[in-house]
């Protein structure tokens, strides 16, 4: 009944010209924030979108219109089997840093803030180490002679040193330990924001752990897996230092032959059309994220 | 009668070589390059003005700077702007933006001829810098070589030792003779024809490659393929690879490994089966001081200044009459000394099959 009132009382000539005035300082409001956000938007697409879209150009006007870079890409076996590669080692990655960056996050948002002051710079230091120093960290780790192998074989604990370096288990290691501050903090975002008392109510009304977890707090968090998921495959699909440094030639990605052919090879045109294929497949990812999750639920608003 | 014809005689005798001796002097003119003084005249007008040299940095470029950039400013009052990495793409750009910032600039000097005929560097001027000393093959109308080098194998002695020691590049086929963790690079340049000469080839058969041979070459990495553990991408993995012992033999670049020996570690190199290539000069097209590069370059490939780098480090001179200024100790190490046991690197080859070569041995490597 009270809410069938107050609409009335809104419909009622006195109130209308109210509505108007508002909707208009509304849009006064939004075009307020549009003027502030305009010199970063200018700067954005005249420095960034406008090279990248005339670099881009070059796949198909080379210099004349030509569609045979795409062709190449598409039937030649070895590119195919490039970009098939380049997201399984991705797929591996973002599994890999969500299983071990869900406990991680789990741990972050369920501490004494004490506790967490202490334990987060743990997981930034590395996110704001250079990345070359870490791959070649991870060199001198894993290497035949390197440290784990010599501890191993000195301590008498294995007779042969392990194949730990250029093959897939050292690619992933060095992907996989990059990615995890972005998967833990993504998730810890969203975790933060699931209220304990949920899971106390739950443990109050008689429910054993692993169903608390499993019927409220996972479905909870599922926003950040999904956010944290598609950041990492996201990041990963484009790697090329990690692949090149770390692996073998088995562990080719698409990005190190894009690299090749504009630096080495001098195909600007075939380069910008992986390039294209690239960014074609990570909008595609983007998009289909948006229609499964909704994006308002991460971003808060 | 007889008169007017003899003068007639006389005055087309006089004629013909008044001719001859003008063309004579027009055309020896025409081809001959300017001497040692001339380029130090000409350079005289440039005191007070700068030029950008881009290189690769690192002890190759320090080497350089005390060979070539240091002298040649302190003698002719010209400031040189030092800039690396040297990258073919970014001339590319460059030209491209018409915007080009390096004057001379180091490349390999298999690109050289590709990336000239594809209208991005300027073409050199032989009436300025003088060729005719220069290793065969290391020069064209795009480029004059700087350095020859080698690309060979590479070992650890406390490995290999005494009697059991790799002497041929091929040696790397030998898994019996020869266990161990082994390197090649990720690039066909050298693997082609090392592939080859393991094949049975002969050093003066292998350059012009054709489909057959290219085919036997990828025939025979198959035999290897499974042994090689680390396919290096980079000038400065053989040599740390070596060092840290993650390999025991792998393909490199003579310089590089020598200097390891040189500070102690425990590695040598093999000559015989090696390849001779070489980095090169070359101008940008539309540099802004083209003038100037072209007298830097003829400066540096004069026989007096072309032999100063190769007393710091291991890459030899170009210019043939340089190699007496090189004591003997010296010379043994260089690569141009063993040209008779090397491969000749057939530059213009590679500068026109590059980018194919590339896409085969990206097909080959992921099978």
């Amino acid at each position: 009944m009270a809410p069938q009132q107050l609409e009335k009382e809104e419909r009622s000539p006195a109130e209308r010209p109210f509505a108007r005035q508002l909707a208009r300082l509304e849009r006064w409001e939004k075009l307020t924030y549009l003027a502030f956000v305009m010199p970063a938007l200018l700067l954005l697409a005249v420095l960034f979108v406008f090279p990248i879209i005339k670099f881009l150009l070059i796949s198909v006007f080379d210099p004349t219109f030509t569609l045979d870079n795409f062709v190449r890409a598409f039937t030649r076996p070895v590119y195919l089997r490039i970009f098939w590669k380049t997201f399984e080692i991705s797929l591996m990655t973002t599994l890999g840093a969500l299983f071990l960056g869900y406990p991680v996050a789990y741990l972050f948002a369920n501490v004494p803030t004490r506790v967490r002051n202490i334990l987060l710079p743990l997981v930034l230091f590395p996110f704001w180490t250079n990345i070359l120093v870490r791959m070649y960290a991870w060199m001198a780790l894993l290497g035949h002679n390197g440290v784990i192998n010599q501890l191993l074989v000195n301590g008498n604990l294995i007779g042969e040193p392990l194949p730990l370096l250029f093959n897939r288990f050292s690619v992933l290691v060095g992907m996989i330990h990059f990615m995890l501050p972005y998967m833990i903090l993504t998730l810890y975002s969203v975790m933060s924001g699931i209220p304990n008392e949920l899971m106390q109510a739950a443990a109050s009304l008689g429910s054993p752990p692993w169903k608390r977890f499993y019927r409220i707090y996972l479905p909870l968090s599922m926003p950040g897996v999904g956010a944290g998921c598609l950041l990492v495959f996201i990041l990963a699909i484009a790697f090329f230092v990690t692949p090149a440094l770390l692996g073998s030639i088995r562990e080719t990605m698409i990005s190190q032959v894009i690299e090749r052919e504009i630096s080495e090879a001098f195909n600007w045109g075939f380069g910008a059309a992986l390039s294209l294929i690239l960014i074609v497949i990570t909008t595609t990812l983007y998009v289909i994220y948006n229609r499964v999750m909704s994006i308002e639920k991460i971003h808060g608003e | 009668m007889q008169n007017r014809r003899q003068v007639n005689q006389t005055l087309a005798l006089m004629l013909a070589s008044l001719f001859l001796f003008t063309m004579m002097l027009t055309g020896t003119a025409a081809a001959k390059p300017l001497t040692a003084e001339g380029i130090h005249n000409a350079l005289a007008k440039y005191r007070g003005e700068s030029l950008t040299i881009t290189s690769w940095g690192g002890s190759y470029q320090d080497a350089q700077r005390k060979a070539y950039y240091e002298p040649f400013s302190h003698k002719f009052g010209i400031k040189i702007i030092e800039d690396s990495p040297a990258d073919n793409s970014k001339i590319m750009a460059m030209v491209k933006a018409k915007n080009v910032t390096w004057d001379v600039v180091d490349a390999g000097s298999y690109k050289c001829d590709n990336l000239g005929e594809e209208g991005y560097l300027e073409e050199l001027d032989f009436n300025i810098i003088d060729n005719r000393d220069l290793l065969d093959g290391f020069w064209s109308k795009w480029h004059v070589a700087t350095i020859a080098w080698s690309e060979l194998l590479g070992y650890r002695t406390d490995v290999f030792s005494g009697a059991n020691v790799p002497t041929h590049c091929t040696d790397i086929w030998n898994v019996k003779k020869f266990p161990g963790r082994r390197s090649l690079r990720d690039n066909p340049i050298f693997n082609i024809p090392l592939a080859l000469l393991a094949d049975g080839m002969e050093l003066h058969e292998i350059y012009p490659l054709t489909e057959a041979k290219i085919q036997r070459a990828f025939n025979k990495l198959d035999e290897i393929k499974p042994h090689i553990n680390v396919w290096w991408t980079q000038g400065a993995q053989p040599p740390q690879l070596l060092t840290d012992k993650e390999v025991v033999m792998a393909t490199g670049w003579n310089g590089r490994i020598s200097t390891l020996k040189k500070d102690g570690v425990p590695v040598d190199v093999v000559f015989p089966g090696s390849q001779l290539v070489g980095d090169s000069w070359i101008i940008p097209k539309g540099a802004k001081k083209k003038e100037l590069s072209m007298l830097f370059i003829a400066w540096a490939s004069l026989p007096e200044n072309n032999w100063e780098l190769s007393t710091m480090i291991d890459y030899g001179p170009v210019n043939k009459r340089s190699f007496k200024r090189l004591t003997d100790e010296t010379l043994a190490n260089m690569p141009i000394s063993k040209v008779e046991q090397s491969i000749i690197c057939d530059f213009s080859w590679w500068a026109h099959n590059y980018s194919d070569m590339v896409e085969r041995w990206r097909e080959w490597k992921l099978q």
